[in-house]
Formats: structure tokens, C-alpha cells, sequence
């Protein structure tokens, strides 16, 4: 959404952001939208109001009227915990580069990373450019927690020194409500290698074990649940054996769903479980195999995949998969 | 959860979820794998493709290359949106999920090839076929959790420079050193060498190495990079990836003196020749796991037990310290024989703990308490001092997900179980370098024996020697192959973290040697049992092994009295490889040894034959032991030629002599006593192993003095009357028909000749007795 603003007029974000002072907009000149695309929650340990972050720090400015020259700034103000920084800086007008300089420096006062980028072009009346920062970091953990996060917040001057436009790229805060405590969960196992064709050349690997462990701080808001899927060609059958929550026995997990047929034998099953911080439940995965004639022209590579319901709580690990991509099939 | 990941699941499942061949991937809101090959079969299948796999292999890009680029400006909307959903489950912006490429598309593919480092001077609108290929994986392009700074601006480097070659794809640029990364920075070198396209591999190979040696590949202080790329860069590359500053920051491509330094540093960790300068012994060490594979190493590790002959081969060969296992079967357990064999030769050695161990199943915190304890009580057994560092084998190539679910708890047992024992040793850990700086920086190993020959391994590929390394096993070779000194080894590079153990607390048993022997037969033994020849019991098989030692106790005359000999047996023994040292037994009571080929012998005549119901009445039994050795003491007085009033103590002189000087001296002696002893047992119970009865009769005075009243109750009832009436008819007696026929097959062939006597039982009566009151007045000396 494009906003033009008078020299009189004050730009109001529609909240405050910690860390991200409100600046006066005043003066015709360009113009800032920001990139449209859903902003990512950003997780805190603490009980703070949710917050969230756009997943790239990029920005369109449109110049309404007359020829701006050479020298317009553009400045992200960013918690540098959440952004990698594009270098250099990404400016395009079109199909085209723009010519342009960038300065990044963190306030020690405030921990806040201005990126002041210099557009070392004139822009015509008219143009568009779009301007790309940064890129948020989707896997930060186990350091994506970010106690205190500071907004996010971009601006737009025809020179350095000039007023210009600012916009604050975050989401507002529902103030008074706290962000459910965040959870997560980190999906290992093990695996068993089996081999066909003379002398062994062509190798898949199945699951044998399941291990899932609760990251904290908070519990999972659902029981533990996940599928198996295997090439059936190779794998005809899987169960769940024995399973044991922090080394004690419990019910193993039951299936929930069977999808089978010539492409994939996918298992799907959902458990007691509610893991919390630290817990860690193991489960024996019991297969049937089976021995192809020959090389095999696809593969269904072997995945475990977590298949507890999402939220905006929930912690992105890195280990909500597991799989294996070096099967010799052909 | 992410919205648009979800929104990008929703959309792709249900746009092919109809398509044979398509694997729906579950809606999460969670990027991953799954959700990955969904997309990449999805793009198979607007590529014409029907056979859908998971993998984009050369098939899948082939078609998208012949396609071209897909963005802006390629007219297929779906895949289009295919790029869309990839950018988002990268964590990039995919615009409005529809295909139509507006800013927010192409902001996310301007962050995503300059994250990449190809991104190129122009706006990017649409990307070409590796770029689509590499979006459709879990690559990160930007830092995660741990990366580091440099090793990301040298990912971006590599993708830039060699992008562009046939074999090379676009790698990860998340700021950790792996596999992938191991791989591009091969072929970057691959490439510098001149190797073309079609012909590089990513892996240092034959022709690799040869360059490697080359003087265009020698960097050191003064050399530069005479533009963007060269080897000063790649060699920073290396020292970077293996955790060794590399200037990269300041001076890439160019080889400084502080790079130098630090070239030396590593060179000293590596125990390489500090020179400074990357030469080829540098280079391989930094980019291959083994290093220079022909590097020759102080220590080493073996399967088999050394015996004399093997210790002397690998000790010309340079080697000071030797790994070898706390438990096992023969073939491959260490003995306190073989601790003496090590350290008299002025070797050190150092324990490993494997049971099993060759894949997953293996470990789990419940196995790592019982091998804690397991490895402590065998090393305490062996008398292993205090302190000293055993480990534990991780003998597969273990992935992150198998270390972190089974091996890391399964090492934290072991930390428990060592405790329990008392906490007497240290654990170390043995695997590839993934699992022993995993391992290690868990906290549950403090010394690393690294498998580094394993250079397939994914867990050697993209990982640097871990900092507490002691060994770096690098070269599998046999030493004096075709010679009976030949031994197969692993050739390991000692660090010095680990000097190794030079001595144990445990008081040396001069007998530790024998009962390694018969240990290692009865394991021979037992496995042709289970192959399938069942006809000998394995005591008695060991037992013929030590007759056929000696020729004299073989032949067809020999099987009628000894029993049939199983040759076939023999021969397997005699060409099973790792046999130890033929030992001495010393019986501790008289510090005499035991003849043990004539034990075997005798051992085999009691299992085959009979006492008589009246002992006073030799059997062949008798004439297979005592009985036969008493004939030729009598033979030999005969012989003598010394009046037969001399008889008495001529045989009381000769019998059971320590000087070799007769036909029944302690050897013979002691090895009659034991085969009844020993005999009588297996007879009650065929499956007591022969180690272990002499180790009871040989492990005190006392036990082996006993062995001697034994033999006296167990063949003469106790009685001194029936001990010598029994030596006279052994010399003359008619009772028992075939004890007969042997004896006098034997005195003819023997004695005949030499005593003037053609039968034995034309010998004069008082000589007969005298000498069989000898041995019995001899046996009597010997019963406490």
C-alpha cells in the first residue's frame, strides 16, 4: 500500500515498536511501501506480546513527481539478531541494478543495525525502485529465541539530511495479550542399510529408530505425531516397536493412517505423548523389506517427518525432518 | 507454523496430487525434505518427466535445461509457482503464490542468488536451471546457528567462481564447513589443475594427487592469486574449512606471513613437516581424511594377536605403539601373553573396547553402561593401570541424526558405566571425525582414535580432524606379506596425546602365553565343531593339535593307541592365520615344563581307551602314557649295560629327570600325570576346556602338587601295592592281550636291538620290578 504524505502531516505507526523511535514525515518526495509478504512471528522466551518480522527487509520507492538526483537515502533500522544483511545492498530498477552504496552500523545504546543505503543514481520522475536489506535468518536455532525483539522500521529521504518518508515493516503488536510460550521439537533416528544387486552396488536405507525430544521452554501444545514414508519397492512393512518417554516404557504410538501403493508406503502415527521441555521419547521402527531385481529407475528417498500440527509458537529446528538422499538405486 | 509454507503445501498437493507418481507432502506450515521432493516432483511432471522420483538428478535437469529459465519471462505459470513455493520454504519471499512473479517474488530471488553469490549485476527475474535445482533443496544461503562469517563469504566464492562449470552445482552458503562444501572445493582445485568438464569427480582421486604434487599447486609466503581465483585462495578455502584462520578477510589470495604462521601451526597439529607452506603432504591432510595415505605412522592397530614372529615385523617396521581389543573372541582379543610380547619388545599399547558396534542397533545408553563396565572389568582384569584412555568403537559411518539419538546416549552410558566401576579410566572414542568431535565436544570422550581410512564416510567428508586426536588411523597394509611374520595392520599417525601403556600392575603369569595357545586352539576348535565335524569333542581336537606337533606320536600305530587323528583338523589350524606363540607350561611346583605334544598323546590314550577293572593290568591306556615311558626307562637300563643290582637307581636316577638324558624325563612325566588328570575330567565332562583345567592345576603350587595324588587315586586307587604290581605287568605282565601286542611291537622296533632282549618279557623279573618300584617310589616323592 502506497501512502503520500504532505509536509504537514505525521506519519503515526499504527504502534510503537521497542527500540524504533517514531520520526516526524513531512514533505512531498518519494514514496515507500514495503515489499508485501506475510512477516514471520518471532519467538521469545519470555511472556511478551507477539511480535513478528518481515522475512526480507526490502522496500519499493516510487518517485511521484520530479527527478530526484543522485544521493537519496534509504535506511532500515532492524534487530540485527533477526536479519542477515544482503552485501552489498540490492537496488533494482526494473530489469536493471541501480548503482548503489550501503553503511551498516549497530547502535550500542539501543543494539539497533542501521543499514543507510545511497542510491548513487538519479531517479527519474516515475521510476520504482525496489531496494533489498536483508534477509531474515528462518533458522537461527537454538539461538531463535530473541528475548526484547526491536522493530523493524524503513525510511526514505530525496538526500541525506532531508525529511522524508518512513514506514515501520512490522506487524502491531496485540497489546496485552501475551505470545503462547514457544515449543518445539527435534525429530533423530537411526537408520539400517540394506543392499541389493551383485556385489552389493545399489543401497537404501530404513528407518529403525525414532527419537523425539521436547526443546522447551514450553510443552507441545498436541501429542507427538509422525509419518514414515519409504520407497515400497524396498520397504514393505512398518510398525513401531517398543517405545520409552525419558527411558521409561509407554505405549507405543498407534497408526493413524496408511497411504500404499506403487509409489510410496507412507505410515502415519500419532502417539500419547505430549512432549514438554527435555523430554525425549524413542521409538523402535520395525520394517519388512523387500529386494528389487535390478537398478530402479526413481527413488522415494526415506523421510520421518513430524506431523504435529503447527503454530505460531512453534519452533522452526531444522530437525522436523529426517531423511537420507545417498541411496544407490541405479 | 509459516502461513505461506502452508498456503505452498496446500497448493502443490492439490494441484498434483492426482499426477501418478506424486507423493502429497504433509501441511504443516513447516518447510522440510518432504516438502522439497513434492516440489521437485511437481516439477517433473510439467517437464514431461513421468517416471516422478524424489531425486533432481541429471534426467530433471536435463529436461529443465532444454525448458530454460523459469521466471518472469517462461510461460509456465505452474512452474513458476513451483519457484514461488521454493522460495518460501527457503525462507525468501514467493510473492503471492500464483505465479505471477511481482516484487515480492522478485525480491525474494534477489536476496536468494545474491545469498548465493551469484547474483550477478542485473536485477534477476528469472533463474537458470541450477538455480531451481538448488532452491529445491534444504540448502541455506543464509548463516545459521554456529556458521561462521568467512567460510560463508568463501561458499559464495566457490558458487560464483565455478557456478558456471558443468559438474559443479550451487552449494550451501549457511557458514558450516560440509560434505557439499568438502566436494565444491575439490572440484574448484580439480578445476585450477585444468581438469575438464566430464572428467572432474569432487573427490581427490589419483589424478588429483599428481596435481596436487605439482609445482603450480606449491603456495607459500609471497604467493598470490594472479587474479579472482587460484590456488592461494583454494589453499585459504581449506585451512578455513578445517577451523585454521585463513586471512581469507584480509588477504584472500594472497599468501601472507601470518598466513604462514599459521600454515605451521597446523602443520604441527597434523604432524606434518612445518614448512609453512602448502605443499602436497598439507594439502591432502587438509582436504582428505587419511591425509597422504603413505605416510608412515608410529602406531598402529591390529585384529590379530601378535606372537613373536609378527611383533618382530611390525617393530622393523617402525612401529612403537599398537591398539588392539580389551575383549573378543582369539582372533581378536588381547591377552596378558601379548601385554608381556608388546612390552618386552619396548612397545606401548593401547585398549579398544568393540563388541559389535558396525551399525546403529549397537548403541543406546543401556549398551554404553554395560560396555562401560564391560571394558573396566576386562581392563582391571588385565591389570591396565589407572587413568589410561580405552575406545570405544563407533564402526559405522554414523549420520548426525544417528549420533544425536543413539551414539551421544549411547557414550553417555559409557560415562555411567565407567563410574560405576569406580571411574578408573578415561573413554575415548573411535570413529569418523563427525562422531569423535560430536562425541568429544559432548563431553563423554576425551582422546580420539579417528577412522580416517574411511574417506568414503560421510562423517569424514566436510569435517576437520578433531582437536584431542591420539590416533588418525589412515592405510590398511599387511607387513612381510608371504613371510610367517606377516601381519595385516592399520597404519595410524600417534599424535602424542596418548602415549599409550607400557606396563600393567597385574603380576605376570609365566603360563599366560600357554593358555593364550590353547585358547586360541580351543576357538579353532570349536569352529570346525560348527562346521559340522562333530566327532571329537574340542578338548580332544586341541589335544591332537599338540601331538601333531612332534612326528614320532603320528602314524597308523600311533592312531591305534592315540586315537584316529584328525588331520583334516590340523591342517585347518595349521593354515588359520594369527595363531600365537606355541608357549611353554610350567608347572609351578618343580619350574619344569610340561612335554606338551607327548600330553596331547597321552591325553588322546585315556579318551580311548580303558583302565582294567583290576588295575593292576595295563591297558593300552597305560602304554599310551606311564606305561610306555617306563618300558623305554627299562630299555634304557638295559642298554646301559650297568649290573642289574644297578637297576633300582638307575630308573629312580632316570625317571622324571631334569636332565635330558633318558626316555622319561619330567617332561614325559608330568605330561602322563596330566593327561589322566585331565582325561578323567573330560570324560566326565567333554566340554571343560583344557585352559581352563591347567589354569587350575598350573595356577598354585598347591593345586599342582595335588594333580599328582590325583593321578595317583584317579589310575592306582590310592594303592602303592597296585601302583608297583601294575609297573611290573606294564614291563612283563601277560594279562591284557593287546597291551601285549603293543608292547611288543614297541620293544621290538625300540629296544630289541639294543638290550639283547628280543621280547620284553625275557627280561629278568627283579629288573622289571625294581624299576617299576622306582616309579612308584618317584610318584610317592611327588604326592604331597
Amino acid at each position: 500500500m502506497t501512502m503520500p504524505m504532505s509536509r504537514r502531516t505525521v506519519l503515526t505507526a499504527a504502534t510503537l515498536s521497542a527500540g524504533a523511535g517514531l520520526i516526524k514525515v513531512s514533505g512531498p518526495g518519494l514514496l515507500l511501501t514495503p515489499v508485501a509478504g506475510r512477516p514471520l512471528p518471532v519467538r521469545s522466551p519470555d511472556a511478551a506480546p507477539p511480535s513478528t518480522c518481515p522475512r526480507q527487509l526490502a522496500v519499493q520507492v516510487v518517485n511521484p513527481g520530479s527527478a530526484v538526483a543522485a544521493g537519496a537515502e534509504v535506511t532500515f533500522t532492524y534487530d540485527p539478531r533477526l536479519y542477515a544483511p544482503a552485501s552489498p545492498v540490492i537496488v533494482t530498477a526494473g530489469s536493471r541494478r541501480v548503482e548503489a552504496t550501503s553503511a551498516v552500523g549497530t547502535d550500542p545504546a539501543t543494539g539497533l543495525t542501521t543499514s543507510r543505503i545511497s542510491v548513487r543514481e538519479r531517479i527519474p520522475a516515475g521510476a520504482t525502485l525496489l531496494v533489498v536489506a536483508a534477509t531474515a535468518h528462518p533458522w537461527r536455532y537454538p539461538y531463535d529465541l530473541v528475548r526484547r525483539p526491536a522493530g523493524t522500521s524503513a525510511a526514505v529521504v530525496p538526500r541525506s539530511g532531508a525529511a522524508g518518508t518512513r514506514r515501520d515493516l512490522g506487524q502491531p503488536r496485540a497489546a496485552g495479550r501475551p505470545a503462547p510460550t514457544p515449543w518445539g521439537i527435534e525429530l533423530t533416528g537411526g537408520w539400517a542399510r540394506q543392499t541389493w544387486g551383485g556385489q552389493d552396488r545399489f543401497a537404501y536405507y530404513r528407518p529403525v529408530s525414532v527419537r523425539l525430544r521436547g526443546t522447551g521452554p514450553g510443552p507441545a501444545p498436541r501429542p507427538a505425531s509422525f509419518s514414515i514414508a519409504v520407497d515400497p519397492r524396498l520397504v514393505a512393512t512398518v510398525a513401531t516397536g517398543a517405545a520409552r518417554l525419558n527411558g521409561r516404557p509407554v505405549r507405543s504410538p498407534r497408526r493413524a493412517g496408511l497411504t500404499s501403493d506403487g509409489v510410496v508406503h507412507e505410515t502415519r502415527w500419532t502417539s500419547d505423548v505430549r512432549l514438554g521441555p527435555g523430554d525425549v521419547l524413542d521409538i523402535e521402527v520395525l520394517t519388512g523389506t523387500r529386494t528389487p531385481p535390478g537398478p530402479l529407475e526413481t527413488i522415494k528417498h526415506p523421510a520421518v517427518t513430524l506431523t504435529v500440527p503447527g503454530d505460531d509458537a512453534q519452533r522452526l529446528t531444522g530437525f522436523e525432518t529426517l531423511t537420507r538422499s545417498d541411496a544407490v538405486w541405479r | 507454523m509459516d502461513e505461506m509454507v502452508l498456503k505452498a503445501q496446500r497448493w502443490v498437493n492439490a494441484t498434483y496430487g492426482a499426477v501418478p507418481g506424486y507423493v502429497a507432502c504433509a501441511e504443516t506450515g513447516t518447510t522440510g525434505w518432504p516438502t522439497m521432493y513434492s516440489l521437485t516432483r511437481a516439477l517433473q511432471h510439467e517437464l514431461g518427466i513421468t517416471a516422478l522420483s524424489d531425486n533432481f538428478g541429471p534426467a530433471t535437469l536435463a529436461k529443465l535445461t532444454a525448458y530454460g529459465n523459469v521466471g518472469l519471462h517462461s510461460a509456465n505459470i505452474n512452474m513458476r509457482t513451483i519457484v514461488e513455493a521454493g522460495l518460501y520454504c527457503k525462507g525468501y519471499s514467493g510473492g503471492l503464490l500464483n505465479g505471477s512473479f511481482g516484487d515480492a517474488t522478485q525480491v525474494g530471488l534477489q536476496g536468494m542468488t545474491q545469498n548465493m553469490g551469484v547474483g550477478g549485476d542485473s536485477a534477476v527475474t528469472d533463474i537458470p536451471p541450477k538455480v531451481v535445482k538448488a532452491l529445491l533443496t534444504m540448502d541455506a544461503y543464509v548463516k545459521t546457528a554456529g556458521g561462521s562469517d568467512t567460510i560463508q563469504k568463501i561458499q559464495r566464492w566457490l558458487n560464483a567462481t565455478y557456478w558456471g562449470r558443468a559438474d559443479f552445482f550451487i552449494g550451501p552458503c549457511d557458514g558450516h564447513f560440509s560434505r557439499d562444501v568438502q566436494k565444491a572445493l575439490v572440484l574448484g582445485i580439480q578445476y585450477q589443475l585444468g581438469m575438464a568438464d566430464g572428467t572432474v569427480t569432487g573427490s581427490v582421486g589419483p589424478a588429483t594427487q599428481s596435481g596436487l604434487r605439482g609445482a603450480a599447486a606449491r603456495v607459500a609466503l609471497g604467493s598470490a592469486d594472479p587474479g579472482p581465483t587460484g590456488f592461494v585462495r583454494l589453499f585459504q578455502a581449506a585451512m578455513q574449512f578445517n577451523g585454521w584462520a585463513s586471512q581469507w578477510d584480509d588477504s584472500a589470495g594472497t599468501f601472507t606471513a601470518q598466513l604462514a604462521a599459521t600454515v605451521r601451526r597446523f602443520q604441527e597439529f597434523a604432524m606434518l613437516p612445518q614448512t609453512g607452506a602448502g605443499e602436497y603432504p598439507t594439502w591432502m591432510s587438509l582436504l582428505l581424511s587419511t591425509g597422504d595415505p603413505s605416510r608412515k605412522g608410529t602406531a598402529m592397530d591390529c585384529m590379530y594377536p601378535l606372537n613373536s614372529r609378527t611383533i618382530a615385523t611390525v617393530w622393523n617396521a617402525g612401529y612403537r605403539t599398537v591398539g588392539r581389543y580389551l575383549t573378543g573372541g582369539t582372533n581378536k582379543v588381547l591377552t596378558s601373553s601379548e601385554i608381556a610380547l608388546i612390552t618386552d619388545q619396548g612397545m606401548s599399547f593401547f585398549p579398544i573396547y568393540q563388541e559389535n558396534g558396525d551399525a546403529v542397533r549397537w548403541f543406546s545408553y543401556d549398551q554404553g553402561v554395560a560396555a562401560g563396565r564391560a571394558a573396566c572389568a576386562a581392563a582391571a582384569g588385565f591389570g591396565i593401570p589407572a587413568g589410561t584412555v580405552i575406545y570405544f568403537a563407533v564402526d559405522f559411518d554414523a549420520v548426525d541424526a544417528e549420533i544425536t539419538s543413539a551414539i551421544i546416549p549411547h557414550f553417555r552410558g559409557v560415562a555411567d558405566g565407567v563410574r560405576a566401576a569406580g571411574n578408573p579410566y578415561a573413554a575415548g572414542v573411535y570413529g569418523c571425525r563427525n562422531v569423535c568431535r560430536r562425541v568429544s565436544d559432548a563431553g563423554f570422550a576425551t582422546r580420539s582414535f579417528v577412522s580416517g581410512m574411511s574417506t568414503g564416510y560421510s562423517g569424514n567428508l566436510g569435517y576437520p580432524l578433531p582437536e584431542n586426536w591420539a590416533f588418525d588411523q589412515i592405510a590398511n597394509t599387511t607387513l612381510a606379506a608371504g613371510s610367517t611374520g606377516a601381519v595385516e595392520i592399520d597404519n595410524d599417525i600417534a599424535s602424542g596425546r596418548d602415549p599409550g601403556v607400557t606396563s600393567v600392575t597385574r603380576p605376570r603369569d609365566v603360563n599366560d602365553g600357554c593358555y593364550t595357545y590353547l585358547i586360541w586352539l580351543e576357538a579353532r576348535a570349536g569352529q570346525w565343531r560348527d562346521q559340522g565335524h562333530l566327532d571329537r569333542p574340542a578338548p580332544e581336537l586341541v589335544a591332537q593339535y599338540l601331538r601333531s606337533r612332534v612326528g614320532h606320536y603320528l602314524g597308523s600305530g600311533q592312531d591305534l593307541v592315540f586315537g584316529p587323528l584328525d588331520t583334516d583338523f590340523v591342517a585347518f589350524v595349521d593354515g588359520y592365520p594369527g595363531r600365537p606363540d606355541a608357549a611353554p607350561l610350567r608347572d609351578p611346583s618343580n619350574f619344569r615344563d610340561v612335554d606338551l605334544p607327548h600330553f596331547g598323546a597321552s591325553y588322546g590314550a585315556v579318551l580311548h581307551n580303558k583302565i582294567s577293572d583290576d588295575r593292576t593290568v595295563p591297558t593300552l591306556l597305560d602304554f599310551g602314557g606311564w606305561g610306555g615311558d617306563l618300558i623305554s626307562a627299562l630299555g634304557d637300563f638295559l642298554k646301559s649295560g650297568q649290573p642289574a643290582g644297578n637297576a633300582y637307581d638307575y630308573a629312580r636316577s632316570h625317571i622324571a629327570s631334569y636332565s635330558n638324558d633318558g626316555f622319561f624325563d619330567i617332561g614325559d612325566f608330568l605330561a602322563d600325570v596330566d593327561a589322566v588328570c585331565l582325561g578323567a575330567q573330560t570324560l566326565s565332562d567333554p566340554n571343560l576346556p583344557l585352559s581352563t583345567m591347567f589354569r587350575y592345576y598350573y595356577g598354585s603350587v598347591a593345586n599342582a602338587r595335588q594333580r599328582f595324588a590325583d593321578f595317583f587315586i584317579s589310575r592306582f586307587g590310592n594303592s602303592p601295592g597296585i601302583l608297583r604290581e601294575a609297573g611290573r605287568n606294564v614291563c612283563v605282565g601277560l594279562a591284557d592281550v593287546i597291551f601285549m601286542g603293543a608292547r611288543e611291537k614297541f620293544w621290538h622296533d625300540s629296544w630289541a636291538d639294543d638290550t639283547g632282549y628280543a621280547l620284553v618279557e625275557a627280561v629278568p623279573d627283579d629288573i622289571a620290578a625294581d624299576v617299576a618300584r622306582a616309579f612308584a617310589d618317584v610318584l610317592a616323592s611327588y604326592v604331597p
